[in-house]
C-alpha cells in the first residue's frame, strides 16, 4: 500500500511530468551555476535538427498516448546521439507513462550519467527515480532518492 | 507447379485475405453441370474435383515468405558517412544511377553532391514518402542535406535494403494486391491479350478451344492452348505443367467448377496475384505487385503504360522474353501487346505509339546473390522463433526489420577475408559487431567464408575465452574503491595452487617472467596471469563469477582458480554481450538483431524495444575501461596502432588460450564494439595469439567502420591522480615514475612519495590546485 505521502508525491510529480517531460531537450539550467568551476560545461549546444525533429514527433506521439511510437522515435534519436541526457530522460518518462517503472529508473540513471552540470535535469531525473521506486514498491530506495534530492536542493540554494 | 499448397488455420493468416465471395444459390447452379458431368465421367470424380477446387481456392493461403530488411539508413547533417559507405548502402538498396532523378530509387551526381530520389516505404512506426534531395559528403560526414526546393531537411530515412527471405520449401514470392490497386489499363490489357471473352465465358471458351484444336491437329501435336484465364489459374493452382489431353480435360472441368462457385472479379484478382512473371536467383516472382517492384523498382500503381505492357508480355514466358537477357524479343512482344491494346480500344493509337517508342527501362540484373548474410539471418531466425511459429515466418508475408548495417557487415567480412587469405584453410573465424548503446548487432560473420551457411561459429562455437575474462576480475576489484584502485600494487611472484583434479598447478605469465610487484592498471593492460589470479583469489571466485554474470555472460557450475584466466567457454556473441556492458559504462543492454515485425501491409506486430539494466557503477566500469585503453596504447593491443587511423582511441583486450588454440580480441570505440575469434574446428593449436590473429581482423574492420573514439573524459565521481608506479603511493607531475591515473573521488591512497609531497605543497601554496583535471576534461 502506498502511504499518503507517497500518493501526494506521486501526484505532484505526475503533474510535473505532464507539464514538462517528453518535449524537446530540457532547457539549460538557469539556477544551476552555483560556483561550479568555470571549466564545467553548464550549457548544452542546441540539438541537431535531426534530433529535434524526432523529439517533436515523439512528443506528439506521447501526447496521443502512443507510447510505443514515442519510444521508437526516441530510440531513433538516441541512435543519432547516444549520449544525450535529455533523450534518455524523455525515454524514461515514456517508460514511466507506460508503467514500466524499472526501465523508467534505469533510463533516468542513464540520463544522469550524461547530465554534466545540468542541475535542473539532474533533479528531474532523481524525482522520476524516486516516484518510480515508490510505485515499484521500493520504499527504501525511494527514500534514498528523495534524500538525494533534498541535499541537491540545499546545495543549489546555498 | 505448386500442386500442393498447405492449408493453414493460423488466425494470423486470415486477416486481409478474404478475396473469395461465394455466390448465392451455388449448390443449385452446381447441380446441373455436375449432373451432366456424371454422365460423362462419373459423379464421384467430378465431386472430388469440385472439392479440390473449393478447398484450395477458399483455403488458398499463398505462402508469402517473410522478408528480412537491414536497418534503414538515416541521413542527417553531421552523420559520419564516407563515400564508400554511402555507395555500399545504395548498392544494397538497389538504387541506381539515372539521369532522370524523379524516379524513386535513383541517384545522380549533381555538382559536388548527390541528388537522390528515395522510394516510399511503410515502416512499423509510420510511412516515409518519396523524398528528393541533394546531399554532400566531406571529411567522412554528411555536410548538407536539402530538398530540391533548397530547404534544409533535418532527417531522411531511406527504405531498408532487403537482406533475405524466410522461405518454405518452394521459393515463391509475391506481394498481394487487391484488384482495385491494379491499374485499369493493365487489367484491360491482360484481358484483351490473354482472354478476350473472360467476362462472357463460363470457364472455358469453345471458340478458343476450336481454334487451338485446329492448330494442334494441323501440327499433329499440342502446339497451342486455347486456355482462358480461369484455365490458366487452375493449371497453376492445381495441376502439373505436362501437356496432355487428360490434363486438359481435368483443367476444363475444374475451370467450369471454379466459375460456378466464384465471381469473375475474385478469379481475376487471384490470377493477377498468381501469375509467374520473373525469376530472381532461386526466388520465383509471382503476381503483378511484386513483379512491378522487381522489374522496375516501382509501386504497381505508378507503372507507365509501356511497363504495364511488358508485364503482360511476360505472362507468355518470363524466361523467353527476359528483358535483360533477350531485350529484342521482349521489346517486340511488348509492342505487340501495345498494338493489341490499341486495336481493342484499351488505349488510343497515339498512346500505343508513344509507349512503343520508349525503352524497356527495367532494373539491371542484380550482380550479387541476395541471400548474403547467412550467419546474421540465422541469428534473426533464432530470435524470431521465440515469438513466431516457423511456418508463419515462411508463409505469412511478415516484414522483419533487423539491425544489420550493410556497411559494417561488409567491412567486417572484408577484414576476415583479407586477414585469413594467406592463412591455412583449417583456420576458422567468427566476428560480431555491436552498436554500444542500443545493443544492436550490426554485423555477424560465422565462417571464414561469410557466404557459407554452415556452422555458425559466432553463435555456436563455445570456446575458452582466455584473458578476455580478466576485465571481469578487475571490475570486481575496482568496484570496491576503498580496497583497490588502478594504482594498487599487485604481487607478481611464483604461485602454486591445485587444479580441479587436485594436481599442483603453477601458473605462469605469458612471457614466463616474474616482476615482483606491478600496478593494477599494468597487470590488466599487459594481461599478466599471476597478479590476476592472486587478485581473484583475494576477491573470491564467487565474487568474480557473479561479476561475469552481471556483465551478461554465463559461468561454469563449479569455479576453479583457472577460471580467472579464462578456462570458461563462451561464444563470440556471449563475449559481445559481456563487453557491451563494459563499453556502455555499466549499462547492460540485451543484444538485439530485430527491431520490429509487421504484416505485409505494415501493421505492426512486435517491436523489440531498447531495455537497459544498470549492472555496475559507471565509475567502476570506467576505471576498467581506462586500463583497457592502456592495453591498446602500451599493452597487449598496441600492435593495432599501425592498422588503426591515427588518433583513434579505443579500448580492448586480447585473449589467447593454451598453445594458441583460440585467438580472441574484444574492443570498442565510443559507439562500436567488435569481438573476433580465430581458431580451428578440431581445436588444434593455430600458432596465433590474440594480438597476432584476431586483433588485426578487428583493427582492419574498425579502420573501415570508423567508430567514434572512446571518450577518456572522466565521468562524475572520478578524478585524475598522479601515482608512483614503483611504490603505489601518491606522486606528482614531474616526479620520476609518476603516472596519471583515474580514481574514485577521494579514494586515492593518502601515502605520498617524498617528491610528490614536495610538489603538492608547492601547488597548495601557489593555488593551482585542480588544474590537472583539465587534462581529462
Amino acid at each position: 500500500m502506498m502511504t499518503w505521502r507517497g500518493i501526494f508525491l506521486s501526484a505532484a510529480i505526475l503533474l510535473m511530468l505532464a507539464g514538462c517531460a517528453a518535449p524537446g531537450a530540457p532547457a539549460p539550467a538557469t539556477e544551476g551555476d552555483d560556483g561550479a568551476p568555470a571549466s564545467a560545461p553548464a550549457e548544452r549546444a542546441p540539438d541537431a535538427p535531426a534530433v529535434a525533429a524526432l523529439q517533436d514527433q515523439a512528443e506528439a506521439a506521447s501526447a496521443e498516448g502512443d507510447h510505443d511510437r514515442a519510444a521508437a522515435l526516441l530510440e531513433r534519436a538516441l541512435r543519432i546521439e547516444p549520449r544525450h541526457s535529455g533523450l534518455w530522460h524523455n525515454l524514461a518518462v515514456v517508460q514511466y507513462r507506460k508503467g514500466d517503472y524499472a526501465q523508467a529508473e534505469n533510463m533516468a540513471q542513464r540520463s544522469l550519467q550524461h547530465v554534466r552540470g545540468d542541475r535542473q535535469l539532474e533533479r528531474r531525473n532523481w524525482e522520476l527515480i524516486a516516484v518510480s521506486r515508490e510505485l515499484a514498491g521500493d520504499a527504501a530506495g525511494a527514500r534514498e532518492a528523495r534524500d538525494r534530492l533534498a541535499t541537491m536542493k540545499a546545495g543549489s540554494d546555498s | 507447379m505448386a500442386a500442393k499448397k498447405k492449408r493453414r488455420s493460423s488466425p494470423r493468416g486470415k486477416r486481409g485475405r478474404s478475396r473469395t465471395r461465394r455466390q448465392p444459390g451455388l449448390l443449385r447452379r452446381l447441380f446441373l453441370p455436375a449432373a451432366l458431368m456424371v454422365v460423362l465421367a462419373g459423379g464421384g470424380y467430378v465431386l472430388w474435383l469440385d472439392h479440390t477446387v473449393r478447398t484450395q481456392f477458399e483455403g488458398k493461403r499463398w505462402s508469402v515468405p517473410g522478408t528480412v530488411y537491414a536497418r534503414p539508413l538515416e541521413l542527417y547533417v553531421g552523420q559520419p558517412l564516407t563515400p564508400a559507405q554511402l555507395q555500399l548502402e545504395l548498392e544494397a538498396l538497389g538504387y541506381r544511377e539515372s539521369r532522370d532523378s524523379r524516379r524513386p530509387g535513383t541517384w545522380r551526381q549533381s555538382g559536388p553532391g548527390l541528388e537522390v530520389s528515395s522510394r516510399p516505404f511503410t515502416f512499423w512506426d509510420g510511412v516515409e514518402g518519396q523524398q528528393r534531395f541533394r546531399m554532400t559528403l566531406s571529411d567522412g560526414q554528411v555536410t548538407a542535406l536539402r530538398g530540391l526546393d533548397g530547404q534544409d531537411l533535418p532527417l531522411v530515412r531511406l527504405d531498408p535494403a532487403v537482406i533475405g527471405h524466410i522461405y518454405p520449401g518452394h521459393r515463391e514470392d509475391r506481394l498481394l494486391v487487391r484488384l482495385d490497386q491494379v491499374p485499369a489499363t493493365l487489367v484491360a490489357g491482360m484481358l484483351v491479350v490473354e482472354d478476350r471473352e473472360f467476362f462472357s465465358h463460363f470457364g472455358v471458351s469453345p471458340s478458343s478451344i476450336a481454334r487451338a484444336a485446329l492448330a494442334n491437329l494441323r501440327a499433329g501435336r499440342v502446339v497451342q492452348g486455347g486456355s482462358t484465364i480461369t484455365q490458366q489459374l487452375v493449371k497453376n493452382f492445381y495441376l502439373s505443367s505436362e501437356r496432355s489431353y487428360w490434363r486438359k480435360f481435368n483443367e476444363a472441368i475444374m475451370a467450369v467448377l471454379l466459375e460456378l462457385r466464384y465471381d469473375k472479379e475474385a478469379i481475376l484478382e487471384t490470377y493477377l496475384n498468381e501469375v509467374y512473371l520473373a525469376q530472381d536467383g532461386e526466388r520465383a516472382i509471382h503476381g503483378v505487385g511484386l513483379a512491378a517492384q522487381h522489374l522496375f523498382g516501382q509501386e504497381l500503381e505508378r507503372l507507365s503504360l509501356e511497363q504495364q505492357a511488358l508485364l503482360i508480355a511476360l505472362v507468355r514466358g518470363p524466361s523467353h522474353y527476359h528483358p535483360n537477357r533477350h531485350p529484342e524479343r521482349a521489346m517486340t512482344r511488348r509492342n505487340l501487346v501495345l498494338d493489341v491494346m490499341a486495336e481493342q480500344g484499351v488505349i488510343t493509337g497515339e498512346q500505343a505509339r508513344a509507349a512503343a517508342a520508349r525503352p524497356l527501362d527495367v532494373l539491371p540484373p542484380r550482380g550479387r546473390p541476395r541471400e548474403n548474410y547467412p550467419a546474421f539471418m540465422d541469428l534473426v531466425q533464432r530470435h524470431l522463433e521465440r515469438d513466431y511459429r516457423r511456418e508463419d515466418l515462411q508463409s505469412e508475408g511478415l516484414r522483419i526489420f533487423t539491425t544489420l548495417a550493410p556497411a559494417i557487415q561488409r567491412a567486417t567480412e572484408r577484414a576476415v577475408a583479407s586477414t585469413l587469405a594467406d592463412k591455412p584453410d583449417a583456420l576458422q573465424a567468427a566476428a560480431v559487431m555491436v552498436d554500444v548503446d542500443s545493443g544492436e548487432v550490426t554485423a555477424l560473420v560465422g565462417d571464414r567464408n561469410p557466404r557459407y551457411a554452415g556452422f555458425n561459429r559466432a553463435l555456436d562455437a563455445r570456446r575458452p575465452v582466455g584473458s578476455l575474462i580478466k576485465p571481469a576480475v578487475y571490475l570486481a576489484a575496482l568496484d570496491q574503491p576503498s580496497r583497490w584502485g588502478l594504482g594498487s600494487l599487485l604481487e607478481d611472484v611464483p604461485l602454486s595452487l591445485t587444479d580441479e583434479r587436485g594436481r599442483p598447478w603453477e601458473p605462469r605469465n605469458f612471457d614466463r617472467e616474474f616482476r615482483g610487484q606491478v600496478l593494477l592498471v599494468d597487470a590488466l593492460a599487459h594481461s599478466y596471469n599471476i597478479p590476476t589470479i592472486r587478485l581473484g583469489q583475494e576477491l573470491g571466485l564467487g565474487t568474480v563469477g557473479r561479476t561475469v554474470e552481471r556483465l551478461g555472460a554465463p559461468t561454469p557450475r563449479t569455479l576453479y582458480p583457472s577460471f580467472l584466466i579464462g578456462t570458461g567457454e563462451l561464444s563470440p556473441v556471449q563475449v559481445a554481450q559481456m563487453y557491451q556492458t563494459l563499453a556502455s559504462g555499466g549499462y547492460r543492454t540485451p543484444l538485439r538483431s530485430v527491431r520490429a515485425v509487421t504484416r505485409q501491409d505494415g501493421t505492426p506486430l512486435n517491436r523489440y524495444a531498447l531495455a537497459v539494466d544498470r549492472a555496475f557503477e559507471p565509475t567502476s566500469v570506467q576505471l576498467v575501461n581506462q586500463a583497457l585503453v592502456q592495453a591498446m596504447q602500451r599493452g597487449t593491443g598496441r600492435s593495432a596502432t599501425t592498422l588503426l587511423p591515427p588518433g583513434l582511441v579505443v579500448a580492448g583486450k586480447t585473449g589467447t588460450t593454451d598453445e594458441t588454440r583460440d585467438s580472441w580480441f574484444a574492443g570498442f570505440g565510443d559507439d562500436v564494439l567488435g569481438v573476433v575469434w580465430l581458431g580451428r574446428d578440431d581445436n588444434r593449436p593455430t600458432g596465433f595469439t590474440g594480438s597476432s590473429g584476431a586483433l588485426p581482423v578487428w583493427a582492419r574492420a574498425m579502420r573501415d567502420i570508423r567508430p567514434r573514439p572512446y571518450k577518456t573524459t572522466l565521468v562524475a565521481g572520478l578524478e585524475a591522480v598522479w601515482m608512483d608506479e614503483a611504490s603505489g603511493r601518491r606522486s606528482a607531475e614531474g616526479c620520476d615514475g609518476a603516472r596519471l591515473l583515474a580514481y574514485q573521488q577521494g579514494a586515492a591512497p593518502e601515502q605520498w612519495t617524498s617528491c610528490g609531497e614536495r610538489y603538492a605543497r608547492r601547488e597548495e601554496r601557489s593555488g593551482v590546485g585542480n588544474w590537472i583535471r583539465g587534462l581529462f576534461r
